[in-house]
């Protein structure tokens, strides 16, 4: 069993950069929606989520990523997404999903991409 | 097999939550959900029972895609069950109360309890 859910948040010029790792489920998604929350309370509307250590994802975590993404855009932003994990690309896949987030190979090209 | 049982997992998490959610309300610290999971011929079974209020996935309409304007997020627990498992039965028992029992065929699964 993998650890919960750990985030970290860099903030670069153009976005801020939310690492999100372990385990992302009902029991602690409400966590991710306080962050972002307060991201785009302070402004941000640049957001790029990167996935590479995230080795579970369920739809409460997943509900949090869409709400947040139409906040964003609602604001003339985006949040995208770097390096998913093979499990969070496939949860991705069988959710519908991947067409709705723009998804890069790495922070950098993701980051750059804005 | 590593992936069988992540989905496997995921599968029974989404069926849990809808439970704990739903049937009882997000609120009920002293109802109990039962898990019971064993293989038998061929299929890897995971049944879950609760008492609360009845869940019939066969009334639930097909998850729709998902888009903006019509997240239809809601269902998405429901969309991950039916994609992952071959097929899910509800049934109500008196004594187990709401009986939901998901099925996926996984012919390598041999032993059972």
């Amino acid at each position: 069993m993998s650890e919960l859910a750990t985030f970290t948040i860099e903030n670069y010029k153009r976005a801020d950069l939310i690492k999100i790792s372990g385990r992302l489920d009902s029991s602690n998604a409400s966590k991710l929606e306080d962050l972002l929350t307060t991201v785009l309370d302070e402004g941000q509307k640049n957001l790029v989520i990167e996935l590479s250590e995230l080795d579970y994802l369920s739809s409460a975590g997943i509900r949090y990523l869409v709400g947040t993404l139409k906040e964003c855009r609602k604001r003339g932003g985006d949040l995208r997404i770097a390096s998913p994990s093979a499990r969070v690309d496939e949860v991705l896949r069988m959710a519908g999903l991947k067409s709705l987030f723009a998804t890069y190979g790495d922070t950098t090209a993701a980051i750059g991409s804005f | 097999m590593a992936e069988e049982v992540f989905k496997l997992q995921l599968a029974t998490d989404e069926a849990f939550t809808n439970i704990v959610e739903h049937a009882y309300g997000g609120q009920a610290p002293h109802d109990h959900v039962e898990l019971l999971c064993w293989s038998e011929g061929g299929f890897f079974i995971i049944e879950l029972h609760d008492h609360g209020r009845g869940f019939d996935p066969s009334q639930i309409p097909p998850h729709l895609p998902l888009n903006l304007d019509n997240p239809q997020i809601g269902g998405l627990g429901l969309h991950f069950m039916r994609q992952i498992m071959d097929d899910l039965q509800y049934s109500f028992d008196p004594t187990h109360g709401n009986v939901l029992k998901m099925r996926k065929n996984l012919p390598h699964a041999t032993s059972s309890g």
